[in-house]
């Protein structure tokens, strides 16, 4: 691969960094909800990666090859945390910290917390259960991702997208009664 | 009915377990692999199988990428901000050289271009006149060093005066001796003058080479010596000789000659 070496490829490499700079740190915020400094830290990975990469780089689609480089470095900013996570304890998402917050100081009857424990678990059997394709999509609904974005993110059409969470949704109430229906959306 | 969030906490712990057994992550090669369809069945379920149980790899594979902050917007990078990104980008690449801006960085490239150009063009013409002056120069010294070593003259070239050179009176043509044509003009004319003056012509008449101190020899033939590179090959010059009297002066003999095609 030739390296970055002239200095066109300079002028180049700074123009894109001003250009598109902004639109890779809001990636990096929005999409993996990380903080800023952390945004910036895997912004700054991009164009290094960029940089080193330029030669490559033949004038056009200067948007693809960004996006390429960017997403890569999202994979390996999880799979580095989720390595982390899974040396420390256990395997954990990075949804997961959502979900960490400490809650607010209520006080809750144990045989509530335990019927409610029950309650989760059953939900929990109940969509594991599900045919493979409906169980994915209906998980996937669960994290408030569209039916686009499941669609994009499975490969598949948006039609059997909506189809699977119907299926799906119908199984569960099926299965559950009236503790199996869902929210619309 | 059972709220979202109950649904939610229940995904999470199918998930907590889920990657409890999936193992490592797909690199990021495999989802490249897995984005253009080239994996088979069974390793795009188990991609399948990662993307629910991590939905932040499904976000990061499939999730459109964002606009651009537009003016106001919160995700608005200042030029603080993008100042300081840059100098953090330069020093991670090891290429820190004290500059802060890109833009100021990018525009002032565009000025030195403009500053340098104007040097660069004197500079290649300075380069170009010192690269003649060092050949003219060589080839000085390469005839001065000529002139100093000993040489074979061989027959001369004797020539006769326009006139006295039969019917055609063409052009004599010039015989190679060595490094140089050894002319040897005739006078024909019994006077003699106290000095002559020998001149050398184009065919547009411009003088190439005069003397004014030669004298002929005691049977009225003088002795030139012509490199070969004094003259153009195929190309005809004339040989004038004037007899000169104090201020006056008479032409006494012209000699054409023709120097050989190469």
């Amino acid at each position: 691969m030739r390296q970055n070496g002239g200095s066109g490829d300079d002028e180049l490499f700074r123009s894109l960094y001003t250009r598109h700079y902004a639109r890779t740190l809001r990636f990096f915020r929005k999409v993996f909800r990380v903080s800023t400094a952390d945004a910036q830290e895997l912004a700054q990975d991009v164009f290094v990666r960029l940089y080193r990469a330029i030669g490559e780089y033949r004038g056009d689609s200067e948007w693809a090859l960004l996006e390429t480089i960017a997403r890569n470095v999202g994979y390996n900013y999880i799979r580095a945390r989720t390595t982390i996570k899974r040396g420390a304890v256990r395997a954990e998402s990075l949804d997961d910290r959502d979900s960490e917050k400490e809650p607010a100081a209520v006080h809750v009857d144990p045989v509530d917390r335990l019927i409610e424990a029950e309650r989760v678990t059953r939900l929990r059997q109940a969509v594991a259960e599900l045919p493979t394709g409906q169980r994915h999509c209906l998980r996937l609904w669960l994290h408030d991702f569209s039916y686009e974005e499941i669609a994009q993110a499975l490969r598949i059409s948006l039609e059997a997208v909506r189809s699977r969470v119907r299926d799906a949704k119908r199984s569960l109430r099926a299965r559950l009664g009236d503790e199996g229906v869902l929210p619309e959306e | 009915m059972t709220n979202k969030s109950d649904w939610q906490e229940a995904e999470r712990r199918l998930s907590a377990e889920e990657r409890e057994q999936l193992g490592e992550l797909p690199t990021a090669e495999e989802m490249l692999a897995y984005s253009r369809g080239e994996l088979p069945e069974k390793e795009e379920t188990r991609i399948h199988d990662f993307l629910v149980a991590y939905p932040e790899l499904a976000r990061a594979y499939g999730a459109p990428f964002p606009e651009a902050p537009g003016e106001g917007d919160p995700d608005t990078v200042s030029d603080e901000e993008l100042r300081t990104g840059w100098s953090a980008l330069q020093r991670r690449l090891g290429r820190n050289r004290g500059s802060t801006d890109p833009r100021a960085e990018a525009q002032r490239g565009r000025l030195v271009f403009r500053h340098y150009l104007p040097t660069a063009v004197a500079a290649a013409l300075a380069l170009v006149f010192f690269a003649l002056y060092v050949q003219a120069e060589s080839r000085a010294r390469h005839y001065e060093r000529a002139a100093r070593l000993p040489r074979i003259v061989t027959a001369p070239l004797d020539l006769l005066p326009d006139g006295n050179r039969g019917p055609d009176g063409a052009a004599t043509m010039l015989t190679e001796n060595s490094e140089h044509y050894l002319l040897r003009p005739h006078l024909i004319q019994q006077v003699r003058h106290p000095r002559y003056r020998l001149e050398l012509v184009d065919t547009k008449g411009a003088a190439l080479w005069t003397n004014s101190s030669a004298l002929p020899d005691a049977e009225g033939r003088f002795h030139i010596t012509l490199p070969h590179d004094f003259l153009t090959a195929g190309h005809t010059y004339r040989l004038r000789i004037f007899g000169v009297d104090g201020e006056a002066q008479s032409e006494v003999g012209t000699y054409d000659v023709l120097a050989p095609a190469e």
